[in-house]
């Protein structure tokens, strides 16, 4: 009896040991789950340490969260526009939409515009049309107004900088997000040389493969996510100052700047230099979303 | 005799060892930095509402325009000037625009136009 007794303690040790890992390891690096929203991979981030900005310092975040793999893509903005629109969450008037901001201690409340629309995501007569051809590449051209609303409409956050170096590269001090080393198989920045130069590449294109006979490198971050430098500048929730009413976008974008704008402690000087309208937005400008 | 020979290697180490570092290919450094377009309005930089951003790259590595990393070369730390850079050493005839929402062009950079950036030596890493 005494035996079987030390027996089921020893089990029930060995039991409570084996989930207790089995958790660890099952939302750790490189886990992904889809959600149910649109096709809109996520992958899990714990929390933790993180190297923080250019001088890398060790910060925490409390908590755990889950950030996009990839960009949002046309099709994923096409999909939205289209609900929000028939929700009468956004507002259409004319040839333009906008969505109505609550506003903040920053920004005003208001309708702002979501997006310079292009021939990849045109809007005319009240329909949106996507170009099939680009319905894998990251959406572009859309304001801080319009990444929020995707946001707001599916339940998501846009992720704040920290959120976003973590996701980038966790505790390694690297300059991007899979390393020291830069080149144009990595990344798509301006004149990189990707075939589908001067334009954005479908998201995870820089994935190692060989694509249209052009040999990739692996530019995954250290938690899977792609495109973390390059392609489109992300939008983040983050305000430049406590006075200053634009946000931080991350990342560098496929034109006009360089590998040297892609590193992961770098954010973008869209907004305060040139002091732009609100809702005007650089023509690379997109996004990734958080969930919590 | 003696003392006077080692205060005098002392003063030389000390003159060596505080001579500046010049920038070389190869070296990592950080930069402030001010681009203008050709009516002086700037464009872009590293002047940020709180306080200055660096821009941070290995010199001759083609992570920032051939401009700068030719500029940089020689240059030691807190040293700054103004470059010139010709048209097909920037934004060549592509220019750089915004768009708004509305449709107009917002041109900040006109087709072949020439920029000036001043740049200034941070820091090495």
């Amino acid at each position: 009896m005494r035996a079987i007794t030390i027996l089921i303690i020893i089990l029930t040790v060995f039991i409570s040991c084996g989930k207790s890992n089995k958790v660890e390891v099952s939302e750790s690096v490189g886990f992904v789950k889809d959600t149910v929203v649109q096709g809109i991979e996520l992958v899990y981030v714990p929390y933790g340490e993180y190297a923080a900005g250019l001088e890398c310092e060790p910060k925490t975040i409390t908590y755990n969260y889950w950030i996009g793999r990839f960009e949002i893509t046309n099709r994923q903005y096409h999909d939205f526009l289209t609900l929000a629109m028939a929700d009468s969450f956004l507002q259409v008037e004319n040839s333009k939409i906008r969505y109505y901001y609550q506003g903040d201690s920053l920004i005003s409340a208001g309708d702002y515009h979501i997006k310079v629309f292009d021939n990849r995501l045109s809007f005319d007569s009240g329909i949106v049309k996507l170009d099939t051809a680009f319905e894998d590449h990251p959406v572009i051209g859309v304001t801080w107004y319009g990444a929020k609303a995707f946001c707001d409409y599916f339940g998501f956050d846009l992720p704040t900088v920290a959120e976003w170096e973590k996701a980038a590269r966790g505790l390694n001090c690297s300059r991007f997000p899979w390393g020291n080393e830069v080149n144009g198989s990595y990344a798509n920045y301006d004149e990189s040389g990707d075939p589908f130069e001067p334009g954005t590449t479908p998201v995870g294109f820089f994935n190692g493969s060989t694509q249209n006979g052009f040999q990739t490198s692996n530019g995954q971050s250290y938690y899977g996510c792609y495109d973390m430098a390059g392609n489109a500048w992300e939008w983040t929730n983050e305000p430049w100052s406590s006075e200053t009413p634009y946000h931080k976008g991350k990342g560098g974008g496929f034109n006009y700047h360089t590998a040297a704008h892609l590193q992961v402690y770098y954010h973008s000087s869209f907004g305060p230099n040139i002091r732009p309208p609100l809702d005007m937005c650089n023509v690379s400008d997109g996004f990734r979303v958080v969930s919590k | 005799m003696k003392i006077y020979v080692i205060a005098l290697a002392l003063l030389a180490i000390y003159f060596l060892g505080c001579k500046k570092k010049a920038v070389t290919n190869g070296d990592m450094i950080c930069v402030i930095y001010e681009l203008s377009n050709g009516n002086g309005f700037r464009i872009d930089g590293s002047n940020q509402p709180v306080t200055p951003q660096p821009l941070c790259f290995v010199v001759g590595n083609h992570e920032v325009i051939n401009a700068i990393d030719n500029a940089v070369l020689g240059m030691q730390i807190e040293e700054s000037k103004t470059i010139i850079i010709p048209p097909g050493d920037a934004y060549g005839e592509r220019g750089l625009h915004y768009q708004d929402h509305y449709g107009n062009i917002v041109t900040l950079v006109k087709p072949n136009d020439t920029l000036s950036v001043w740049i200034k030596i941070e820091s090495f890493r």
